[in-house]
This record gives C-alpha cells, sequence and structure tokens, in this order.
C-alpha cells in the first residue's frame, strides 16, 4: 500500500499521512465543495486514525476514505448547506450544471477540460470514479467506503465512464469547424 | 453481445474474478465491437487517470505536525486575495484570446451560409491562430493532444479533412487573372492499390468563398467517395472565407471500372447512402473521352453578385503512387492515419507502419517541423496500440 520501512507507529502515520493526505484532501473537497472544510476533515481522520490505533491495520485506505467521507457528510449535514447527506440525497443531488458552449470552449482550451465534465456528473458517479481512477481501490474497497455493493459500484462506473467518453466526443465534435466545409443540408 | 453492460467495464478495469473474466474473454474475442468498447473504455480511463492524479499534484503536501494541520490565517488574509486577483487575470486573458477567435469562426460560418464577400482576415493574434488553415480547435491538435497523453482518440475526436488541412502543401500561385489555382494529381491509391487517389489542391489569391465540385466520368470511375467529411449529402465542397494564399486539399478515391470496391463502398453504393457515389452520365462525357474528372469551381467576385465558374479536366496518366510527389505522399498517408484511429470502413490495407513509410517518403522540406511531428506521433500512436 505504502513504501517505506516505518518501524514506529509515528514513523509510520508520518508515512500514511503523507500518502494520504492530499488524496483524502481531494475526496473531502469533491464532498464538501470546499477547500477549508475538507482540511479540516482530513485533520480530524488523521487524528482518529491515530486515537484508535488502527494505524496497524495494513491496509489503511478503506478506513480513511470511509472515515473521511464519514466526516465530509458531517460537515455538511450540520451546516445544511446542501444535500450531500446519505445515499438517496446524494444520489438525487442535482449535477452542476453543463457549461455554456462559450465556456466550453474555453474550457477545452484549459488543460483538464475532462475534469469540468466529471463535475457535471451526479455526486455519486463523481465519488466513485475518483476513488477508482484516483485512488485505485477496488470496486469492493469502494463498496464498502460508500456502503453500496460491488455490483452497484460497477454499475455507477459503468454509467459515468458512458456518459464521460459521450460528452467528451461530443465535446470535440463541437470544436468549431475548420473550413472547408460542406454544404449540410 | 450486450456491450452496454458494466460486466464489460470491469473486464476493461480488470475487476473481473478470474472465473468471470476468462469466460467474458472468449466472447469478447468473438466482438469486434465489444473489443472497440473495452479500447475505448480504457482510453477514457488512461485520461481519466492522467487528470485525477494532475489534481494531486497541484498542491504539494505541507510537511506538517498531526497537531498543526492549519494554515497560518495571517498568511492567507494576504496570500488569498492575491490568488484570486492572479486567477481572474490569468482566465482574463485567456478568455480574450479564445473569443477573439471564436467570433472570427462564428463570421466564417456567416459568411459561409449567405455567401457574402469575405473581409479581410483580422488582425493581430487571431490572424496568427489561423494562419495557413492552422487553428487551435483543428482536430488534428486534438488527436494530437489525446495520443500525447497516451490515449487512443475517440472517432468524435477524429476528423479526416482537418488533419489532411492542418499541414501545408506547395501549390502554385492563381494565374494574374484567376482567383484560384486549381491543382490535381491522381496516383495509384496507397492502401487499395487497384484504386487510384485524387488530390484536389486550391489556392487563393484573395479572400473569397468558393465551392467545389468534381464530377467524374462514367466511362472510366465506377465509384468514388470523397475522404472525411462525414454527413456529406452533396458532392459539393464549401470553403468560406478563404485568405490570400490559404491553400485547402481535398481526396477522393476513385474505384476505376471493372476494378473492385471494398464491400462497405459497394454497400453504400447500392443503398444510395452517404459517403460512397456511383460517377453518372452526364452531357459532358463520351464514352471515348480520357478525362477522369472536372472540377467545377463556383466563386463570386468581391464586386459582383454573379456566380463565376471556373472548369478543369484531368487525365489519369497512370501514375504509380511511388512517383507521386512528396506532398501527395503526405497528405495519403495523413488520411490513413485518420481512418485507421477512426477505424473507418474505407481503410483498406494500411497500417500505422505503412503511415510511417508513406510520411517519411513524403517528408520533403518540412521548414516548420510538423511533418516529423507527425511521425512522432504516428510511432506514439502504435506504442498506445501495442499496449
Amino acid at each position: 500500500m505504502f513504501d517505506g520501512h516505518a518501524n514506529t507507529d509515528s514513523e509510520r502515520i508520518e508515512v500514511l499521512l503523507r500518502r494520504f493526505e492530499l488524496p483524502l484532501l481531494q475526496f473531502a473537497t469533491r464532498i464538501t465543495g470546499d477547500r477549508e472544510r475538507a482540511r479540516d476533515v482530513v485533520q480530524e481522520t488523521f487524528v482518529k486514525f491515530q486515537n484508535n490505533g488502527v494505524f496497524q491495520n495494513p491496509e489503511p485506505a478503506t478506513w480513511l476514505f470511509t472515515v473521511c467521507r464519514n466526516g465530509a457528510l458531517n460537515v455538511c449535514r450540520k451546516e445544511r448547506r446542501m444535500q450531500y447527506l446519505d445515499q438517496e440525497i446524494i444520489e438525487t443531488r442535482e449535477a452542476k450544471q453543463q457549461p455554456m458552449p462559450f465556456e466550453r470552449l474555453e474550457q477545452e482550451e484549459a488543460a483538464g477540460f475532462l475534469m469540468r465534465i466529471v463535475a457535471t456528473l451526479p455526486p455519486r458517479q463523481q465519488e466513485v470514479l475518483q476513488l477508482k481512477f484516483q485512488n485505485d481501490l477496488s470496486y469492493q474497497q469502494i463498496a464498502e467506503i460508500t456502503k453500496t455493493t460491488a455490483n452497484n459500484v460497477g454499475v455507477l462506473i459503468h454509467t459515468a465512464l458512458k456518459t464521460l467518453r459521450q460528452k467528451y466526443a461530443g465535446a470535440a465534435k463541437d470544436f468549431l469547424p475548420f473550413t472547408p466545409r460542406t454544404n449540410e443540408t | 453481445m450486450n456491450i452496454d453492460d458494466p460486466k464489460l467495464t470491469a473486464y476493461a478495469l480488470d475487476e473481473l474474478d478470474e472465473a468471470e473474466r476468462a469466460a467474458l474473454a472468449q466472447k469478447v474475442a468473438a466482438s469486434p465491437e465489444a473489443d472497440r468498447e473495452i479500447q475505448e473504455t480504457q482510453a477514457m480511463v488512461r485520461l481519466l487517470r492522467k487528470e485525477f492524479a494532475a489534481e494531486l499534484k497541484e498542491e504539494s503536501p505541507r510537511r506538517t505536525n498531526l497537531g498543526d494541520i492549519r494554515d497560518d490565517p495571517w498568511f492567507w488574509s494576504i496570500a488569498r486575495p492575491l490568488a484570486i486577483a492572479a486567477v481572474i487575470a490569468f482566465f482574463a486573458v485567456i478568455g480574450l484570446a479564445i473569443f477573439g477567435s471564436y467570433k472570427l469562426h462564428q463570421n466564417e460560418i456567416a459568411q459561409a451560409s449567405h455567401s457574402t464577400p469575405a473581409s479581410p482576415p483580422a488582425s493581430g493574434a487571431v490572424e496568427a491562430e489561423v494562419e495557413d488553415g492552422r487553428d487551435l480547435t483543428n482536430s488534428y491538435t486534438l488527436v494530437r493532444q489525446l495520443i500525447n497523453d497516451g490515449a487512443w482518440p475517440f472517432k468524435g475526436a477524429v476528423r479526416i479533412e482537418e488533419m489532411i488541412n492542418y499541414f501545408t502543401y506547395d501549390y502554385p500561385q492563381p494565374k494574374a487573372n484567376e482567383p484560384f489555382s486549381i491543382s490535381v494529381d491522381i496516383a495509384t491509391c496507397p492502401w487499395e492499390s487497384s484504386h487510384r487517389l485524387v488530390r484536389i489542391g486550391l489556392k487563393g489569391a484573395s479572400a473569397q468563398n468558393l465551392r467545389m465540385q468534381p464530377t467524374f466520368n462514367p466511362a472510366r470511375v465506377g465509384s468514388y467517395h470523397l475522404i472525411g467529411y462525414k454527413a456529406v449529402n452533396n458532392d459539393e465542397i464549401e470553403v468560406a472565407g478563404m485568405s490570400p494564399g490559404q491553400s485547402v486539399t481535398v481526396l477522393y478515391e476513385i474505384v476505376p471500372v471493372g476494378a473492385k470496391a471494398n464491400p462497405a463502398a459497394r454497400d453504400q453504393v447500392k443503398s444510395g447512402a452517404s459517403a460512397t457515389r456511383p460517377a453518372k452520365m452526364d452531357a459532358r462525357w463520351t464514352s471515348s473521352s480520357a478525362k477522369v474528372l472536372t472540377v467545377k469551381l463556383r466563386y463570386k467576385k468581391p464586386d459582383g453578385n454573379k456566380s463565376e465558374l471556373m472548369e478543369r479536366a484531368v487525365v489519369d496518366d497512370g501514375k504509380e503512387f511511388a512517383n507521386a510527389s512528396p506532398d501527395f505522399k503526405f497528405a495519403a498517408a495523413v488520411a490513413e492515419f485518420g481512418m485507421l484511429l477512426s477505424s473507418s470502413e474505407f481503410k483498406g490495407n494500411g497500417t500505422l507502419d505503412t503511415v510511417r513509410e508513406w510520411a517519411e517518403e513524403g517528408k520533403g522540406n518540412d521548414p516548420n517541423g510538423h511533418r516529423a511531428e507527425f511521425l512522432e506521433l504516428v510511432r506514439k500512436a502504435q506504442t498506445i496500440k501495442g499496449t
């Protein structure tokens, strides 16, 4: 899971912090929509990790992402900032508006326009994509973290990838036409 | 098999257990459609991984103690407004540049649909972007970005006509009293040796709109198709707002009378569907005519409202591909590359290896290094395909 030959607990935690801090921060940011709150959530996650002595766990990723996710959802619930509370609500939470064509053009010129398309997906799909492709977790691990079944994770990822491919190809198609153009009657 | 199946995605991501994987592998082997689906899924996944990884690089991990992860509020009270201002300034500049080019394109489109004379090219940065027909939204630049990112381009990203026209070709200047020069050369089609490949090059003397339409001699041409250009309902190519010195290259693959069309092309002729068409009888052609095609150009002079006509009839002298000009070879290589990337039914017998071979032979002087870059791109595509 991580490299290094940390022997003592503090060294082990240091290694884990280095390994998981940014992935957890990105994950919590996507849920809370706020970098500062995400920082608090990640800090709490590590404090719990230390206090509960689970750092002996050889597979800390699932534990860390689960606790981080719960913490992030709690923040949302407390602040009533949005309805990112539980399963059903996560599923029905509206995805961000699709960018307008002009904005889309601008975004395509900037690096990473794929992530703009990702941001238009339903939150449930976004979080499984992030766990899968940013953190290389298995369907089974993702299922544990997001409290669902591996089958359902498969469906979410499948649906998300399909949508991404369509929108991405669509974005390519929307690139303004180069002359010569044919007469499309 | 059903290709819209989460199992297939799980297979592409190597998430199935051994038994399921083996069972599905057999079905996939028998279905080119499923194989294609897997390739496209994996290409998207490579891109996603790359972009997700970039998110983690945006900010290097802070070296902090567990007890003190918070930032210093004083630092942020100063840094945050500065950072926001910098980001706003950055996007303002980008937005301005892009909006400029967007507007220019909109103008071109408006001109195309109303056939009004083109205005002189805009000045400044925008002009540089569309110089020589190359602009930043060209399909070639997208394909190049994808391949450099390690991804096999999606079908929607590949527009062969735009890829061909990304490159510049050496066409003669128009004669003094003509608004365009028309160059036509014909040689063996390199991906289907019984077919002929026709390259039509137009070069403009002044900013102009034009319509170009070839007609083929049915005594010599069984059927033909225009390379690139999806959803074409007639053969007319419309070029809007051509700037002085700008050129346009169009390729046709023709099936001589007596030669066999490829099966996909035959089906299209039968059904009357898009790209492939039979050559039609026309009063101009006699059965003894040696001409293979006539290129008709229609244009309006900037000060006139009558449409003018230029015509050029062409004889096929039976040139072999090996003896074709470097430009001809290079354009053919780019066309075949596009057809291979998009799995076109017209790709014939070409491979990425032959694309490289033809492009190498067609490299010529390559003053701006674009052709060398293309060769490098084909090599990268081979690596992606091999993985």
